[in-house]
């Protein structure tokens, strides 16, 4: 049977942080919980779990309140493309004529996991606002998900990166992120050299414009 | 670990059910083992994510917590200036802390335009951009319905450069966007008047001349798309003397004769029905008279 509610413990090297008391289905959707969980149900004893990710207290509680928020969506989504597929104009291709059921079953399901990766894609308000956050800690969370191996949390927050980088001059990006130029002189001539025309394995720079 | 070492006896203090209902295998498990194994876990948790203490000897500015501020900001130690900017960025950029497995996922959610600019920040992006399996990588999140061999061919034969085979341009090349003018770019992708900007603009070949690329190659002294291999007349002239239009005339003559010899140049928009005298001038100083 499994328990209804699971206490996480955030262990240090040397100290021990907060216990978090999470739900079995919020704990679910990290793989790293899962297997802990199933583990540890072996022993059906342990009431506390221990979590040595050097994950910071903060960090562990934000994540926890993304889990409560999103832990239905996975069911609420195939019930809404179930429905959605229901109404058989909406299948896609048509079923009927000539198909056997088994054939109309794997094209039905194949539709209904895309459509519900698609559900799961979709940012709501309340993700963004999210990640509303000092830059040090979009990438805490970014690395905590990692960790915890929370696949859907991974791809918003590495999304998030990514538009923070997108559009953005070479300096725009030293400056938001606190890189120094770290490039060797030689390394420099070559950037300047190929800059506006060359990238990294482009062969025709090296053929026609020296 | 006080956590893991709690006694089975907690079972039935919490009033969860007796564990008769679980298979044969189960009840033969000993304390002992149950304690072993819960121990065994905890260690293989913890050793996944420790560094190997090799990675801390080579590298120690690795260790941000117990960073000594002597080897981030001496420079007299010999160690060259960016050697301490890559220390510095290895410690305090948000993105180095990252492992290479997130800052590739990331990438993949870039354009190739961003991705150019971010491989010129800083040495750790152009060597992660450099590496060519993450040109197979990114290629295969494009193109997820490539096989192997097509992402090796595709990445061996034509690289980064026609990744993005956004806008067609008139030279008849695939150019990603980051090669066409604002105005350029409002232009349909079927255009066939689309030009790149290596196309847009023009070249002064002298005073009164200046050309543009399409016109480089109908050029009678001039062919091809390359402005290297364009041609001009050439003339053996002796610069310490004037020129008469005699000279000239039996020099261009002489040029159509042989075409491929080289010598001093004269600008072909130079008119000579004046009457007036000429100075020859030398092939690399077009601004003579």
């Amino acid at each position: 049977m499994a328990p209804t509610h699971i206490r996480v413990k955030n262990v240090d090297d040397d100290r021990d942080g907060k216990v978090f008391t999470i739900t079995y289905q919020d704990a679910m959707q990290s793989g790293i919980l899962k297997d802990l969980i199933s583990d540890f149900e072996d022993a059906s004893f342990v009431d506390t779990i221990p979590l040595t990710g050097n994950i910071s207290d903060h960090t562990l509680s934000r994540i926890i309140s993304w889990l409560m928020i999103h832990s239905g969506d996975v069911a609420r989504a195939t019930e809404q493309v179930k429905e959605f597929l229901g109404n058989p104009q909406n299948r896609q291709p048509p079923t009927g004529l000539g198909m056997d059921e088994d054939a109309v079953n794997k094209a039905l399901s194949s539709q209904e996991r895309t459509l519900v990766a698609e559900k799961l894609k979709t940012l709501t308000p309340w993700d963004v606002q999210f990640f509303e956050v000092p830059t040090d800690e979009v990438f805490d969370i970014l690395i905590a998900a990692n960790y915890l191996d929370i696949q859907r949390l991974v791809n918003i927050a590495s999304q998030t990166v990514a538009n923070m980088i997108k559009g953005k001059t070479t300096e725009q990006i030293r400056d938001l992120f606190g890189i120094v130029n770290d490039f060797t002189p030689e390394e420099e001539d070559e950037l300047r050299r190929t800059e506006g025309w060359a990238l990294p394995h482009c062969d025709w720079t090296s053929e026609q414009w020296q | 670990m006080a956590t893991i070492s709690a006694l089975t006896s907690r079972r039935n203090q919490r009033g969860l059910p007796e564990t008769g209902h679980l298979p044969k295998t189960r009840s033969r498990l000993s304390l002992s083992r149950i304690k072993a194994k819960a121990k065994h876990l905890v260690q293989r948790t913890n050793k996944k994510h420790e560094t190997p203490e090799v990675s801390r000897i080579s590298r120690p500015w690795m260790t941000s917590t117990t960073l000594p501020i002597t080897i981030l900001t001496s420079t007299e130690d010999g160690y060259p200036q960016w050697e301490d900017a890559n220390r510095q960025n290895t410690s305090q950029c948000p993105l180095y802390r990252l492992p290479n497995e997130l800052m590739v996922a990331i990438m993949g959610r870039l354009e190739l335009d961003d991705l150019y600019i971010l491989h010129t920040t800083s040495r750790r992006f152009m060597e992660l951009l450099s590496d060519p399996l993450f040109a197979a990588y990114h290629t295969a999140a494009k193109f997820p319905w490539w096989g192997i061999d097509d992402i090796w061919n595709y990445n061996i034969r034509r690289t980064y450069k026609s990744w993005c085979r956004i806008q067609k341009s008139w030279c008849c090349e695939w150019h990603c966007a980051i090669y066409f003018s604002a105005r350029q770019k409002d232009l349909s992708v079927h255009d066939d008047t689309r030009i790149c900007i290596g196309r847009e603009g023009s070249v002064q070949l002298c005073s009164r001349l200046s050309v543009n690329w399409a016109e480089l190659g109908l050029q009678p002294w001039g062919h091809g798309k390359d402005l290297r291999r364009c041609k001009m007349h050439l003339f053996d002239l002796d610069p310490s003397r004037p020129v008469t239009m005699q000279d000239l005339r039996r020099h261009l003559e002489l040029r159509q004769a042989h075409p491929n010899e080289g010598g001093f140049a004269l600008c072909p928009h130079f008119s000579w029905g004046d009457g007036k005298l000429l100075h020859a001038f030398l092939s690399h100083d077009m601004t003579g008279q």
